[in-house]
């Protein structure tokens, strides 16, 4: 309980009746020193009362129109006190002002007697995250300001914030479009499912994807696959979230980033499978959530997620956004002194005059002479995946969201994945299909995305592995997405 | 009552809306200081002076009731105190201060908490009672008035602070340490 400075200033008045008392030797003024704190004692004891009796009457409750926002969209924040005992004192409801909301959500003030209230306050909330609204403070002061208590009122509320949604999206694998949003289709699925399952004939409810086309066909009735799990499946999830990846124009690469691997959250959470999640910044990693399965877990992940912004560049770090695919495998083994450049450079020499296939294909990765090696550790994402891979009994999958802004890094870092993890699953966000005019200028464009394309479909080969690439979904017309699946198809863009 | 959006809730600045009015010492003009009652309660106090010192009694009242403008109740009561002190002897005999003393006294009970007049009243009587009872007793044992002063100051502490305990431990929910 405060008192107020009123209070104070009268609890004066006895001492200095006792003081005079003394100067003039009355009693009477003792006496009335004794009135005075009587009157101060009854006020007390009234407010006392009205505490008491406002704590058991006192109901409040918080209520957000909408618990699942878009950053920066309105939403209404319902603060509403309800008395079940009409109180002959002063109230106000002080929400929890620690949510950063713009503008400050709005406190009750009630009369004495004043039964209900409510304030609604729409607001926006410009931060990413999951919020709450703690207790709200109830705040009882008497009539004549001389006293001021404070109690909590049990309600709260809850507010998450996600970033908005890059509605348009193209999400390819194997150059086919398999879906414009994450949530859309089961994309963490693509490729062989570690889990066993059974055939039986399709019945009314069943979901289209379940049927087995195959079985279908062969018994000329519609048959769907059930699925059961035989094995505890532990999905690491890597995100990068370097500087690179806020390369965009109204979509920048992390929005999409974030989006997916909340979506691989969810799916995760669904099929009640051990999420490990660790973020990657320029400084190594921003977070990291050892494989768990709870449903707190997966909110706080989630959470995380959604509020993922990209980190500062690295102290002098070059612009890697004009990456050379074979230049960058040189990050690890560059011609640069000490073994691993020294026996790149023999690599190189051996490989120059090697007409076999693997000298065909390995020698681009070692021609480049003077290529540049980062040796400042730059390798964060890599790193990460490779201290953190495997370590789960069962099966592990190993699922990286990330740009090809460093490709010599993402290439060893998926290896290192696939060693441990029965299957590598890669969102690749190609930087040409971000940057402004990514694609203008019919040859530059062609050239820069072929140039990604073979790094596309190398990472592809390499075993257990699935890349899938998801662009901008605007960018390129659905003729020139075709000739692409096509050409893919073929085996070579 | 509602209070959906109406007037009840205050449209004042956020600092206004949830800063405690009296943490800081602001002149007493709230409505809850003032009664109607404290104006014939202040008309029979200065009567009353003008009865007991004359001219001296009636500038005095006048200035109490003037005082009243200004300060609390309780204040006008301290200063009423000391002013029928100075003005009546020492020895004059107890009927002589009956009608003042019950004047200033009245000056107490007007200003209420919110809790009921006559509830309140009757607390105060009693307290006061307990408190004037320990101080005559303990002027009546010593003789001392500094010693008497002293016990009613400490009774009234004690009486404070048991209360604010008992508040504590009433709300269960209380932030307010």
């Amino acid at each position: 309980m405060r008192t107020s400075g009123r209070f104070w200033a009268l609890a004066t008045l006895p001492v200095f009746l006792i003081g005079w008392a003394f100067v003039v030797g009355s009693i009477r003024l003792v006496v009335a020193a004794g009135g005075v704190c009587a009157w101060l004692l009854t006020h007390k004891y009234a407010f006392r009362n009205h505490v008491r009796r406002a704590s058991e009457a006192v109901s409040v409750t918080q209520e957000i129109s909408a618990s699942d926002v878009v950053a920066g969209a309105v939403t209404s924040f319902e603060l509403s006190v309800t008395m079940s005992a009409p109180v002959n004192t002063r109230l106000a409801v002080v929400p929890d002002q620690s949510v950063p909301t713009e503008p400050d959500v709005r406190s009750i003030r009630m009369e004495p007697r004043q039964e209900e209230s409510t304030v609604v306050t729409d607001l926006t909330v410009p931060l990413l995250g999951r919020f709450e609204f703690g207790t709200p403070t109830v705040v009882v002061s008497d009539r004549l300001g001389l006293f001021e208590h404070r109690f909590g009122a049990d309600s709260t509320a809850e507010l998450r914030v996600t970033p908005e949604r890059a509605d348009d999206k193209r999400i390819t694998a194997g150059g086919r479009r398999v879906a414009a949003n994450p949530s859309e289709s089961d994309i963490t699925h693509t490729g062989s499912d570690p889990r066993e399952y059974r055939t039986r004939e399709y019945v009314p409810g069943d979901k289209i994807r379940t049927v087995d086309w195959k079985a279908t066909a062969r018994r000329g009735e519609t048959h769907v696959r059930e699925f059961t799990a035989t094995t505890e499946r532990t999905v690491n999830l890597f995100v990068d979230h370097r500087a690179t990846m806020a390369g965009g124009t109204s979509t920048t690469k992390l929005d999409v980033a974030r989006e997916l691997a909340v979506a691989m959250v969810e799916q995760t959470r669904v099929r009640s499978d051990p999420l490990g999640c660790y973020t990657v910044g320029s400084d190594g990693i921003t977070e990291l959530f050892k494989p768990r399965v709870s449903l707190e877990h997966f909110e706080r992940v989630s959470g995380h997620l959604d509020a993922l912004t990209a980190t500062e560049p690295e102290t002098g770090s070059e612009d890697w956004t004009v990456p050379g695919w074979p230049d960058r495998i040189d990050e690890r083994f560059g011609p640069q002194d000490g073994p691993d450049s020294a026996r790149a450079r023999t690599l190189r020499d051996r490989l120059t005059s090697d007409d076999s296939a693997m000298g065909r294909r390995l020698g681009p990765f070692f021609e480049q002479r003077e290529a540049v090696v980062d040796t400042r550790s730059d390798q964060h994402l890599f790193t990460t995946v490779e201290s953190e891979r495997g370590g789960s009994r069962g099966t592990n999958w190993t699922t990286i969201v990330t740009d090809d802004s460093r490709r010599g890094e993402l290439a060893e870092a998926v290896k290192v994945a696939s060693r441990d993890s029965s299957r590598v699953l890669v969102f690749l966000l190609p930087t040409v299909l971000y940057e402004p005019g990514g694609l203008d200028g019919i040859d530059a464009g062609y050239d820069r995305y072929a140039d990604y394309e073979r790094y596309h479909s190398e990472l592809t080969e390499l075993e257990n592995v699935s890349v899938i690439e998801v662009g901008p979904g605007d960018l390129l017309p659905e003729p020139l997405d075709d000739s692409y699946a096509r050409k893919r198809t073929a085996g070579k863009p | 009552m509602t209070g959906q959006n109406t007037p009840n809730v205050s449209e004042e600045s956020e600092r206004e809306r949830t800063t405690f009015v009296a943490t800081s010492f602001v002149p007493w003009k709230d409505d809850h200081w003032r009664s109607p009652l404290d104006l014939p309660v202040l008309a029979v106090l200065a009567w009353s002076l003008w009865r007991v010192g004359d001219v001296s009694g009636l500038a005095v009242g006048a200035a109490l009731a003037l005082s009243w403008l200004l300060v609390s109740n309780v204040a006008v009561f301290a200063a009423g105190v000391v002013a029928l002190t100075a003005l009546v002897p020492g020895d004059a005999p107890p009927e002589v201060l009956v009608v003042p003393a019950v004047a200033l006294t009245g000056l107490l009970v007007t200003t209420s908490g919110g809790t009921g007049r006559i509830r309140e009243t009757l607390v105060l009587l009693a307290t006061w009672g307990v408190l004037s009872g320990a101080a005559v007793v303990v002027f009546a044992g010593t003789n001392e008035v500094w010693i008497a002063g002293v016990c009613v100051l400490v009774l009234a502490i004690a009486g404070y602070v048991s209360l604010n305990l008992t508040l504590v431990s009433g709300v269960d929910v209380s932030t307010d340490e």
